[in-house]
């Protein structure tokens, strides 16, 4: 069920009242609630719903046998084994194909025949992000930042339907205290979740799939056919697209939640007024990030070891990140490209602590470079990220130098807009926002509803006909 | 890789506080934002309903909710700021009872259909061995290339284009003009005959490339009112009458027109019925000079004529050639399916020796 569609809302508007009805009934609220993100998913393809509760059971038997188990080996073992079977699940759905199709076709290069049964079926929706909660919780346990929850309480954790199929990534330690709250139904951040929705369909609908279907397809599809300026404007296009793809989705998913009486983390933080990657990094799919960090980079050794171990950390790091995007040697290639910018700033950072680096005071201007600069190295990592081949990113680039002479037809004033837009809008100070928030939480409830259905009017009216799948739900 | 506090976030206590709201206050927000979004959509949303497969129960019932309230939207007369920004937007076709004989020049020959109770093979003919060549392309004076159509002809177009951005003869007017869910079955909510009318007077191409069909497995209204259910005499006629005239409308403006037919997909009830559609438009191809069928169903079958998602690349090498939905082109598919049509381009219009 994709949410700007009108099922999403028909649904929504049955769970919600339904949710705070039930809310007093701690175990029927949790049985309601699982029942409709199950629904929520199996609406898609109802045998997955069978994966996810797999993953569910999975994961609360081995974060238990790590709570009972005593001594460090066996539970370490059980946090072996249970995370073998996360990753199994994600390496059985999102490689197995990739790897039997790359041995076939190595072994045929060697004259030997190999004929293997591929899965042939549509990725799971969402199962990068629930394995990856669901590993958070098992190695919180056994690093004893957690301790076993109730069945139901996990479940309802893993299956919540608004983050249940891109994120955000919610940490057990975030999400499970909240369901021991007691929620105030008289008090909810409603303003603040209606503002978040619209905003987050409007980025999806309105700019997101315009900017997708008048540049983004095309330029990316045949990059030989296109100008110089389109192929630009195609690449602006797209870091406009997958932020505003992605950050629609995440505020829609928060703000649902908001209106179910919970909060998620932060997602995205204007990431393209990053004035460094590191910066960028701290704004960009935030909670994905932090996951990687603290499951990932720190237990490789972070930057406790020597300089060296610090850059193979952080390029493993990025590269597996980029692995975790698909079977793509391209996604490779973007995480190693953020894996080299962020060890580049590293080394710099390290030469201008040496004093081997003249020091200057950030300027505005100086900001204002570092902003172009980021963003540019940020949008040069995106081509390989969008690209479907090695030679389509490089052809690209390529345009990028030559064609300067030829007509350039996809590039129109509404196309520039989208663009101005998707960037500009990011550069809003907070406390603008906050304040048309606030603005808008004083409207009575009648005059609010009237307020929201005619953004409704407005963003049905711009953007394309029909919705077309989020980005990150390929992933 | 945490947030830092920006410093527009330090000072709490001067952020604006936003009002909170009671549960039932929130449900009535939803509903009142409904209600005003469904009223000044209404229009729009009927619209929607209507489009939905003709007799199917999920048509009735969408009908049947709208119609009360577009009554209303109607009579309150609130639907005007919607149709205004659709006109505005290019986003509304222009309606007409049948599209499909509203470019059919009136001197040309009537379209040869077979009349209900035909019973059409599901096989194919012998390949074209009679080219009517316009002219040769060269470097100087490429081959123009016009290619439309449904999703499935979203990898293909792309595709071409990029078999075009190699081939000095052969230009690609613009990029692929792709509707999804559109078809010949329903010009009420995609007016193809229209579409092509101002694509070919906007690109000015010499051929055409048009890959329709695989969204046409559903009952079809002809214009006296008749609603024919899929594969039955009635449809298979109007179905045809349909391939025609887009055939003639292409073909009488100076043009080539090469039909991609359906490709065999993992559903084998619906290939099977794709089948039917091939042969009706192969038949409809065959009687016209100008017009020529490409048939993609048997390249991506195996052999023993079941849908096959992995196929052997010219290298020889197994790539992925169908999509994970079973339905859709990868990007390999759409490259095995524009060489075909590549070949095809050829024998009709041969280039220039060098």
């Amino acid at each position: 069920m994709l949410f700007p569609t009108v099922t999403f809302a028909i649904f929504f508007a049955i769970v919600l009242p339904l949710n705070w009805l039930l809310m007093p009934q701690g175990r029927r609220w949790r049985v309601f609630i699982i029942a409709a993100s199950y629904f929520f998913y199996g609406y898609w393809n109802w045998r997955f719903t069978a994966l996810l509760a797999v993953v569910t059971v999975w994961n609360q038997f081995w974060g238990r046998a790590i709570h009972r188990a005593s001594g460090d080996p066996p539970r370490r073992l059980a946090l072996a084994i249970a995370i073998a079977g996360d990753l199994g699940v994600l390496a059985y759905f999102k490689y197995y194909d990739f790897f039997l199709l790359s041995t076939k076709n190595l072994l045929g290069d060697f004259g030997m025949h190999f004929n293997p049964t591929f899965l042939a079926i549509t990725l799971p929706v969402g199962v990068s992000f629930f394995t990856f909660q669901s590993m958070s919780y098992v190695i919180d346990i056994y690093r004893k930042q957690l301790l076993p929850v109730r069945f139901l309480d996990f479940a309802v954790y893993v299956c919540f339907f608004p983050h249940l199929v891109a994120g955000p990534i919610v940490r057990a330690s975030e999400f499970l205290p909240q369901l021991r709250e007691r929620k105030d139904p008289r008090r909810i951040d409603a303003s603040r979740a209606f503002f978040l929705i619209m905003a987050g369909l409007f980025k999806k609908m309105v700019l997101a799939d315009f900017l997708s279907t008048h540049i983004v397809e095309p330029v990316f599809g045949v990059p030989a056919q296109h100008s110089a300026l389109e192929a630009l404007v195609g690449v602006y296009g797209f870091a406009v697209q997958i932020y505003c793809d992605f950050s629609g989705y995440t505020d829609i998913a928060i703000g649902l939640a908001l209106l179910l009486g919970f909060r998620f983390p932060q997602n995205f933080d204007a990431p393209y007024t990053a004035v460094s990657i590191q910066d960028f990094w701290r704004r960009w799919h935030m909670t994905l990030s932090r996951w990687l960090r603290d499951y990932l980079y720190i237990p490789l050794g972070g930057n406790r070891g020597t300089t060296l171990q610090t850059y193979r950390n952080l390029m493993l790091t990025m590269l597996l990140g980029g692995l975790w995007h698909g079977a793509r040697w391209t996604f490779v290639m973007w995480g190693g490209l953020h894996g080299a910018y962020l060890v580049y700033e590293h080394h710099r950072g390290e030469r201008s602590r040496a004093g081997s680096l003249p020091f200057g005071a950030a300027t505005p201007r100086s900001r204002f470079w570092q902003r172009v600069v980021t963003f540019h190295l940020v949008c040069l990592a995106w081509v390989f990220f969008r690209a479907e081949t090695f030679n389509d990113a490089l052809t690209l680039i390529g345009r990028l130098f030559s064609g300067w002479s030829h007509g350039s037809p996809l590039v129109t004033p509404a196309v520039l807009l989208a663009i101005a837009v998707g960037i500009g809008m990011q550069y809003i100070p907070r406390i603008t926002i906050e304040r048309a928030e606030e603005a808008f939480s004083r409207l009575k409830p009648a005059m609010m509803g009237l307020t929201l259905g005619v953004g409704l009017l407005c963003i049905d009216a711009l953007g394309p006909v029909g919705v077309s799948n989020f980005i990150y739900f390929a992933f | 890789m945490q947030t830092e506090p920006r410093p527009d976030q330090t000072d709490r206590d001067q952020r604006p506080r936003r009002h909170v709201m009671a549960a039932g206050h929130a449900v009535l927000v939803i509903f009142v934002a409904f209600a005003v979004g469904m009223l000044l959509n209404a229009d729009t949303m009927m619209r929607t309903a209507e489009n939905l497969p003709l007799g199917s129960s999920k048509r009735s019932i969408s009908v049947s909710v709208m119609r009360p309230i577009k009554w209303v939207s109607d009579h309150l007369g609130i639907t005007e700021p919607r149709t205004l920004l659709d006109r505005a937007l290019g986003k509304r076709q222009k309606q007409v009872k049948d599209p499909f004989s509203a470019f059919r020049n009136p001197s040309a020959t009537p379209p040869t259909v077979p009349h209900p109770g035909t019973t059409t093979k599901a096989t194919a003919p012998n390949p074209p061995t009679e080219f009517v060549t316009r002219f040769h392309p060269s470097t100087q004076r490429p081959l123009r290339v016009y290619a439309a159509g449904d999703s499935l002809s979203f990898e293909y177009g792309l595709a071409m284009g990029r078999l075009a951005a190699a081939d000095p003869t052969i230009e690609m007017e613009g990029s692929i003009d792709y509707h999804v869910a559109t078809g010949l079955s329903r010009p009420d909510f995609f007016n193809w005959p229209l579409q092509l009318d101002a694509q070919m007077k906007a690109r000015k191409p010499d051929v055409v490339v048009y890959m329709v069909g695989s969204n046409d497995d559903q009952s079809l209204a002809s214009p006296d009112g008749h609603t024919y259910a899929p594969y039955t005499p009635g449809w298979k006629y109007e179905y045809s009458r349909r391939a025609a005239a887009v055939m003639d409308q292409v073909i009488h403006s100076g043009r080539t027109i090469i039909w991609i037919g359906c490709p065999i997909i993992k559903n084998a009830a619906r290939s099977h019925g794709y089948q039917l559609i091939n042969a009706l438009v192969r038949t409809q191809a065959d009687a016209r000079r100008d017009a020529y069928f490409v048939d993609p169903y048997p390249m991506f079958q195996d052999k023993h004529g079941n849908f096959e998602q992995y196929l052997p690349d010219a290298a020889g090498h197994l790539v992925k050639m169908r999509a994970d939905d079973g339905i859709h082109l990868e990007r390999a598919g759409g490259d095995l399916l524009a060489n075909a049509t590549a070949h095809l381009l050829k024998r009709i219009y041969p280039p220039v020796a060098k």
